[in-house]
């Protein structure tokens, strides 16, 4: 029951990204969709990837968005009439491509099992998901895999480099910060006069 | 006392890549600290880096070469060490520091001071390290990231320049959707076998029961549209010219050279040893790949005028002929590519050092062909080297170049691709053809205006005579490269 709740609000508020006049709103709506999505992942007991929607897509890519949009100071534009002419080939890309999955989807995602045909027994008591996903994932991440985690820190720590070489200005036109000349102003030496 | 001996013996044969790794953090923290020190009045150390990195480049290689152990499977399966990924590494690393000798002045003169130049290529080289030796899907994706990010970085470098700006950004764009497509490949292929090893998802595929081949085969179309965009194949070479026009000398040369072996030894992973029952759908792709990319930058590079460009789509065109003999599925097929690959990283160091020579003054002005029309009165030696290593190129005889192409003909044919074998040959008389018409434009054009060529310092003029002596050397000698390609393809399977 809150899943279809949750689901009606996540379709209409995705529907309403692409509907609404002004962007901020449409951003406002993007971000309520991934709440929406977070919440019914958080549901079906997923999670990892729930906390990952909220912290990277509405804690990040969300806010980015909403400042782009801000700084660009878009008026609120009115809707073009041939919004319509991209349906009829999107749709029909979407279409053939969601058929192709959806055909091979009954027949392919199913379990694995390489004694076919004969009765498994299965010990149903081991099969108890006592631990949360998160857990899971930290204690494979931490132990076994763990050059994953910190090729993944070397892979940020690149994201970070580049990013300060490629915006870092260090010419005499840009607009530094003195610490230690601001904490020894005072009142005796702020009034000056120029000649 | 409790210790765990899990990793005990992985961490000894991964050494040249953890080496690698902390040498990179403690130069940034010495670049980091040095650069920004006011007692020493900011420093300009990208001098000191280069130096420092040439060095930490020689050691890994050294360490890369001296590794004890032949064979193993590390990191719970996620890595891998075996002839394959050793030779790669080697020649990824050599590659790179002849790269580095090359571009060093060229690097000075454009006034490119950050230091963090050579560091992000340090940053590439061990994701391509990485990427060479990874045995899991999870693995390749992190290594082809670091790769793909820092060179994002390092085309968009001069960001004062507007051309280098929208190289990077293109870069950007194209690299992440390519990576889009990689991941939801390797999210199909998860759903279906649930693991990303590739060793299992071999064993899946092998196995009769397995119901999952349609979603496979999906999953194999974006997989190979995701690796094609990564090594500018046809139908996804778009951004290859602009990029590689756009972005500074020395990057472009660094991409040209460098990244094709890593990408490529991990692409054949896959494809002939994970999905090897499947190369009836990858093979064909990669041929059509193969031969489109071949016909197209054949026609397309004869209509260039720019030096830089001209060269991005031969590179096109070499990419062909590298997919050419892995869509046979073959041992030869998979020596001959290997063969070419060495060979082409061989011949590439001459002909982008010459287009290094041309590059004189900061604005990349002169980058017309016509430009080489000087050489032969300024320097009849840089000249003699030019029309040679295009001459290789074009697989002319006394040159190593034949034995690459002749060998990917042979492997064609081997697996009766007449037809395709018949079109490549005819195709390659047109490339052939453009070539030979920037030897011509060498010695036979006279050209009225002033020409100006940036002086070959030492390191350079190294580089550049060993290149060529290789190439000799390779054509009386081929042994060496034989095994070496043979090798590789042997521990492909």
């Amino acid at each position: 029951m809150l899943f279809l709740l949750l689901s009606i609000v996540l379709i209409i508020s995705a529907i309403l990204v692409i509907s609404a006049q002004n962007p901020v709103h449409s951003v406002f709506f993007l971000v309520l969709v991934f709440l929406t999505s977070a919440f019914s992942l958080f549901l079906l007991e997923i999670e990892f990837v729930s906390l990952l929607f909220v912290l990277v897509y509405v804690g990040a890519i969300a806010v980015l968005f909403l400042f782009v949009v801000m700084m660009l100071d878009i008026k609120v534009t009115k809707q073009e009439k041939d919004f319509m002419i991209y349906l009829p080939m999107g749709s029909f890309l979407g279409l053939i491509f969601f058929l192709e999955i959806f055909l091979t989807l009954q027949e392919n995602f199913v379990p694995f099992l390489p004694l076919s045909g004969r009765e498994l027994y299965i010990n149903w008591l081991n099969c108890i998901d006592s631990l949360t996903n998160i857990k899971v994932l930290g204690q494979l991440l931490y132990t076994y895999y763990f050059p994953f985690f910190l090729i993944a820190g070397i892979v940020l720590l690149v994201a970070m480099v580049g990013a300060i070489v490629l915006t870092l200005n260090f010419t005499q036109k840009a607009k530094h910060q003195f610490v230690f000349r601001q904490i020894l102003r005072e009142k005796k030496n702020s009034i000056y006069l120029i000649k | 006392m409790n210790f765990s001996f899990l990793f005990a013996n992985d961490i000894k044969i991964f050494f040249p890549e953890i080496f690698l790794s902390l040498a990179i953090l403690i130069v940034l923290i010495y670049g980091v600290l040095l650069a920004t020190s006011l007692t020493y009045n900011y420093p300009l150390i990208s001098k000191n880096i280069y130096k420092l990195v040439l060095f930490i480049l020689f050691l890994t290689s050294l360490l890369t070469m001296y590794n004890p152990i032949d064979y193993a499977l590390i990191f719970q399966k996620t890595f891998v060490h075996d002839d394959l990924t050793r030779v790669a590494k080697l020649f990824v690393l050599g590659s790179s520091f002849a790269c580095l000798l090359l571009f060093q002045s060229y690097i000075e003169n454009s006034q490119i001071n950050n230091y963090e130049y050579f560091l992000l290529i340090l940053f590439s080289i061990f994701g391509l390290n990485l990427l060479v030796s990874s045995y899991d899907l999870i693995s390749a994706y992190l290594a082809i990231e670091l790769q793909a990010l820092s060179f994002y970085v390092l085309a968009s470098f001069q960001r004062q320049s507007v051309f280098s700006t929208e190289a990077g950004l293109k870069y950007f764009i194209l690299g992440a959707f390519s990576s889009g497509l990689l991941l939801y490949a390797f999210s199909l292929i998860y759903g279906v076998t649930g693991t990303t090893n590739l060793i299992n998802i071999k064993n899946f595929c092998l196995d009769p029961y397995f119901e999952g081949a349609t979603i496979i085969q999906i999953a194999l179309i974006f997989l190979i549209a995701g690796f094609l965009f990564k090594i500018a194949a046809f139908p996804f070479h778009m951004w290859t010219p602009d990029v590689y026009e756009g972005s500074p000398t020395s990057t472009t040369i660094f991409f040209a050279i460098v990244p094709k072996i890593a990408i490529m030894s991990f692409f054949v992973r896959l494809c002939s040893f994970s999905f090897s029952s499947f190369d009836g759908i990858w093979g064909e792709i990669l041929l059509f790949s193969a031969l489109g990319s071949i016909i197209y930058s054949a026609f397309v590079a004869i209509k260039q005028n720019s030096l830089k460009r001209l060269l991005a789509y031969s590179g096109i065109g070499h990419v062909g002929f590298i997919l050419l003999p892995l869509s046979t599925n073959t041992l030869d097929g998979l020596q001959a590519m290997f063969f070419y690959l060495l060979v082409y990283m061989i011949t590439s160091l001459p002909v982008w050092g010459l287009l290094l020579v041309c590059m004189k003054g900061k604005k990349n002005s002169q980058n017309s062909v016509s430009i080489l029309g000087g050489l032969p009165t300024s320097s009849p030696i840089l000249a003699i080297l030019a029309s040679l290593a295009f001459f290789s190129l074009a697989g002319i005889p006394p040159l190593v170049g034949f034995y690459s192409k002749i060998f990917i003909f042979f492997s064609a044919i081997k697996s009766s691709l007449y037809l395709v074998a018949f079109v490549v040959l005819a195709i390659s008389v047109v490339s052939t053809y453009y070539y030979i018409s920037i030897v011509k434009t060498i010695y036979f054009e006279k050209n009225k205006n002033w020409i100006f060529y940036e002086p070959v310092t030492k390191e350079k003029s190294i580089v550049l005579a060993v290149s060529l002596i290789l190439l000799f050397f390779f054509f009386f000698n081929p042994n060496l490269l034989l095994l070496l390609s043979q090798q590789m393809a042997l521990s492909v399977f």
